[in-house]
């Protein structure tokens, strides 16, 4: 099966990690999330396909507003991609609550 | 003498009078109708002088607008809060409304600047953004407050240094326009800090020796070992938690950082806000009188966006020296707060 062009490209059962990291607003107190699921990696795999990794809005008019940096660490590539806060939303956005409620803080 | 704000009926009502006594009032009001957008407010003072001649003032006065988003994050929200309506019960609605208000009036009082713009822009503002949101911003058009996680972060609105500063990233979006990121950006954030701050301590009349210099104090909760999130005094001691960690904000050039968050625009603007810190300690007495006047000369003296922090260092030497002389104590004060932070300001100005 011919692989779609934001196929993380990860055969279920090896090595994921995701790590979120937001930075900036007012506060300026960078905060962090990681999540390296085992048993559920298909689900997972579902979520980050789902994200448009190459086609991130940019927001150029906000001050003070989170910026989030997600990353996919799979073993055979690195997903990375710099979402504005004004753009989390859709399959970012479901990544992130997912990756926030089941992941470690810090 | 009364004075209040005039709704765009009432100001109708006084333009069309033909009552030889309402005669100046009819003529100011007109000008208002003229000039003004149908949004825009002005506050009009009637008084009768000694001869008992009637006498109208016009003056600006803000227009303010404040939403409830309902803990979504759907911008703007219903309106719960309009200019001139008493307060409601929602205490972040009228924390929001006040500090626009304070704001407002630090920029038109002091320095003479209507609003955002400079023509009255109408203020609008959105509280109880998101849910368990940690953080306020402003999005190009408005100012928009979360209700913080409860946790860590309380209110946004509690403390007119936030709102402040947010407003003043208007102001500086419409005048320098400085860009986000690296220097300027770091720039963009200290103004909006310096600016924060001046609206703080213009509405309690405090002195620069008085003062806090704190940005966000009162934001933490109880359960946070600090007392707000920046010290322009101080930076770098405004908190040490263990969640936290400690206060990152560097207090001079030697420890500039380069990360996230734009190059670190809300950690290196600790260097200028120290830097302004200096300027107001060494002239004394209220920091917005003379230290604030320079730093709003300089914001409008045609900065370049990718203005750096000598450029700005250069600009704010210029714009003291334009205004109090070459030689004056003000001048010197200003290069000495630049050299207090290792940051030159002896180049040319760049504008």
């Amino acid at each position: 099966m011919a692989r779609r062009k934001d196929d993380p490209g990860t055969p279920p059962g090896a090595a994921l990690s995701i790590l979120v990291v937001r930075s900036g607003g007012f506060a300026g107190i960078s905060q962090q999330w990681r999540v390296e699921p085992h048993d559920d990696q298909e689900q997972w795999l579902e979520l980050l396909r789902a994200c448009p990794w190459g086609a991130v809005g940019r927001d150029t008019e906000s001050r003070d507003r989170f910026v989030w940096r997600i990353e996919a660490h799979l073993p055979r590539t690195v997903r990375t991609a710099s979402v504005p806060d004004a753009h989390l939303v859709g399959p970012w956005r479901v990544l992130v609550d997912r990756v926030q409620e089941a992941g470690t803080h810090g | 003498m009364s004075a209040g704000i005039v709704p765009p009926y009432l100001l109708s009502r006084i333009a069309q009078s033909d009552a030889p006594e309402f005669q100046q009032a009819a003529v100011a009001a007109q000008q208002t109708l003229v000039h003004d957008e149908p949004r825009r407010a002005a506050r009009l003072t009637l008084s009768l002088d000694a001869k008992h001649d009637l006498v109208a003032e016009l003056t600006d006065a803000p227009n303010r607008t404040i939403s409830d988003a309902h803990h979504t994050e759907t911008l703007p929200g219903r309106v719960v809060r309009a200019e001139g309506a008493d307060p409601v019960a929602d205490v972040a609605v009228n924390e929001a409304y006040d500090g626009l208000g304070a704001t407002f009036a630090l920029f038109s009082e002091v320095y003479g600047r209507n609003s955002i713009d400079g023509q009255g822009l109408p203020l609008d503002g959105t509280v109880h953004y998101g849910s368990l949101y940690d953080n306020a911003f402003w999005n190009g058009d408005r100012m928009v407050f979360g209700d913080g996680d409860g946790q860590v972060f309380g209110r946004f609105t509690s403390s007119y240094t936030v709102v402040g500063h947010e407003l003043t990233h208007g102001v500086t979006q419409y005048t320098a326009g400085l860009v986000y990121k690296d220097q300027p950006g770091a720039l963009n954030e200290s103004i909006s800090d310096v600016f924060g701050s001046l609206v703080e301590q213009y509405a309690k009349k405090q002195t620069a020796a008085t003062a806090s210099w704190l940005i966000g104090e009162g934001l933490f909760t109880k359960s946070v070992h600090g007392v707000a999130l920046r010290s322009m005094k101080a930076p770098g001691t405004a908190y040490d938690d263990p969640r936290l960690g400690k206060d990152p904000q560097p207090a001079d050039f030697a420890h500039y950082v380069k990360t996230t968050d734009e190059g670190g625009v809300h950690l290196n603007s600790g260097i200028p806000n120290h830097a302004f810190y200096l300027v107001a300690h060494r002239l004394g007495g209220h920091a917005w009188v003379k230290a604030g006047q320079i730093w709003y000369d300089t914001l409008l003296s045609g900065l370049r966006p990718t203005t750096d922090f000598a450029g700005f260092a250069a600009a704010t030497v210029a714009a003291a020296a334009k205004r109090y002389g070459d030689s004056s104590a003000e001048v010197a004060a200003v290069r000495a707060g630049w050299t207090g932070v290792g940051v030159k300001s002896d180049g040319a100005a760049k504008g």
